[in-house]
């Protein structure tokens, strides 16, 4: 082996646990948007079934799911979930769920955060008057919980489409 | 001595529509177009050992709005004199999210009126109102003439979201009309693809496609609860891009009348006291041209009333007096003034409701025998009025006299 094959096996030697790094993300994180319909069960009873989102118009309500595992060796310490609000829909008032999780809002666009009633938005007028769910353009979620390696958890929200 | 007062009078006018014009507001905003791409993407941000990691981004969910197909329309009723030309209006409002076209038919109600218009005539048709007049002007684009009712035609127009498209089906007045019939008419609308004189369908809600743009009717109907009158059942039913209206054409007849009275103001003998229609006396026309309240607005053009040859013209409009007697009495104005003119309008500016005159400009002019009353004049244009114009419950009073030779 010469020095030049030498220096070429070292090299390759060296990239290799980063790129096995790489390819092993410490999260899965992802979203989905789905809707619901109804249909009868086989009890003949109407209940409402999620699907994915593929027949949307104006109104359609959408559901968003965000999902996240853990798949590194360590515990996800303090996860906090920053969702905006898809552009050309409005948040449905209350609609925002997650487990151990504290949810707050923005109306400035992600720059401040805070629970509903503290919210306050300028009207036509420039008086300060409350925020309604309309005037929400970021959800945020504080997990209470780390998550440890494997585990799972979902927060999610609804959005009407404009 | 009888043919002495007989004279022949003769009325030119005409009547303005009185229907209510096209609603040209814009519907509600119905939404997010078809085709936008609508994606969701969360971010993470969290510690590892202590150590901030983030933030980091989910996936991007994304769905795509489909083709919402929704349309509205109304019916204009409208009161109009018997004539050519005469039009219903219907406006439909494209409710969904997509640029539309549509076709349209007419169907004549059977029962609940009681005539119906003709539309053999050479405007008859259905046409696009361009200008929003709620008539048949220049200008207005020609979807069909002489439709037959229950074949569609198309609108070659495309209408995009939240905007409207009037559409005016003219026809004429049948013989034998009176005041107070009506004809009603509904129209039907069917959606059509943008650009294309294709019927939109709806997409098989089984093979929805998330990434693809789905045709999604939302219309209602009008025919489950209320059947429509001359109208094919399930013409319209719910959810099928299709939608009707109706409205009624009242046939109204004209308000106006033309009175002409007379008095005898002054003969040689009498003076004015008790005078007698003898050679030498002077008689006071009245002639009133009045519109009827609750009758539809009018043009006036021209009035002539042609004089006997027995009876001379006043140049001077005497008043009857006898401050002069045995000789006539004074001027009611001035010498060579031998008109007087009064009118009870609205008119804001330009109108004066009494003046005396012999002056063409003024509008009043005898010659030959012949008055001759223009309205272009006499009932200038003004602010809310058009030359000539009578609105209900006006009138205009023309006075002369003339001498009984």
């Amino acid at each position: 082996m010469n020095i030049k094959k030498a220096l070429i096996l070292m090299t390759l030697l060296l990239l290799l646990p980063l790129t096995a790094f790489a390819q092993q993300e410490t999260i899965k994180f992802d979203s989905i948007a789905e809707i619901e319909v109804e249909v009868i069960n086989e009890q003949g009873e109407k209940v409402l079934v999620r699907k994915a989102a593929d027949r949307v118009i104006p109104g359609t309500i959408v559901i968003y799911t965000n999902s996240l595992i853990n798949q590194g060796a360590a515990a996800i310490e303090g996860p906090v979930i920053d969702n905006p609000v898809p552009a050309n829909t409005e948040y449905l008032r209350g609609s925002a769920m997650g487990a151990d999780a504290t949810i707050i809002f923005s109306v400035d666009g992600g720059a401040n955060y805070d629970v509903p009633a503290k919210l306050m938005v300028t009207d036509a007028s420039g008086q300060a008057v409350p925020a309604e769910a309309k005037d929400y353009t970021h959800i945020r979620w504080q997990l209470a919980n780390d998550l440890p390696p494997g585990g799972t958890t979902k927060v999610e929200f609804r959005a009407k489409v404009k | 001595m009888k043919n002495t007062f007989r004279s022949s009078i003769i009325l030119v006018m005409s009547l303005v529509l009185t229907g209510l014009l096209a609603s040209t507001a814009l519907a509600a905003d119905v939404g997010t177009d078809a085709g936008t791409n609508i994606g969701n993407t969360a971010a993470i941000t969290y510690s590892i050992g202590g150590i901030s990691q983030g933030p980091e981004n989910s996936t991007t969910a994304t769905i795509v709005v489909d083709n919402l197909v929704d349309l509205s329309m109304t019916g204009t009723d409208t009161a109009n004199v018997s004539g050519t030309d005469q039009a219903v209006l219907f406006t439909i409002s494209n409710d969904g999210n997509e640029d539309q076209r549509y076709q349209v038919t007419f169907y004549a109600e059977t029962t609940s009126d009681n005539t119906d218009m003709t539309f053999a005539s050479a405007n008859s048709g259905l046409y696009i109102d361009v200008d929003a007049s709620g008539d048949l002007s220049a200008g207005d684009t020609t979807i069909q003439l002489n439709p037959v009712s229950g074949t569609y035609y198309p609108v070659i127009l495309d209408v995009a979201p939240d905007a409207t498209l009037d559409i005016l089906l003219v026809g004429d007045t049948p013989a034998g009309v009176t005041s107070g019939q009506t004809a009603e008419y509904t129209l039907v609308a069917q959606t059509l693809d943008a650009g294309t004189t294709t019927v939109t369908q709806e997409d098989d809600t089984t093979l929805d496609d998330q990434a693809a743009i789905d045709v999604v009717f939302a219309d209602g109907e009008a025919q489950t609860t209320d059947a429509v009158d001359g109208v094919p059942a399930s013409t319209d039913i719910d959810e099928d891009g299709k939608i009707l209206a109706s409205a009624t054409y009242t046939f109204q007849g004209s308000g106006v009348t033309v009175t002409k009275t007379y008095a005898v103001l002054w003969d040689p003998i009498n003076g004015a006291t008790n005078p007698k229609a003898i050679p030498g006396a002077y008689v006071k026309y009245t002639l009133v041209v009045a519109n009827a309240l609750g009758s539809p607005t009018a043009i006036l053009n021209q009035v002539t009333d042609s004089l006997d040859g027995a009876l001379a013209f006043d140049i001077d409009l005497i008043d009857g007096s006898d401050d002069n007697f045995p000789a006539v009495g004074d001027p009611e104005s001035a010498a060579g003034s031998g008109f007087k003119v009064v009118h009870a309008t609205s008119r804001p500016t330009t109108a004066v409701t009494q003046y005396f005159t012999s002056a063409t400009a003024d509008g009043v002019v005898h010659s030959g025998g012949l008055v001759t009353a223009s309205f272009a004049n006499i009932l200038a244009g003004d602010a809310g009025y058009t030359d000539g114009e009578l609105k209900p419950d006006e009138s205009v009073t023309l006075y002369f006299n003339a001498i009984i030779q």
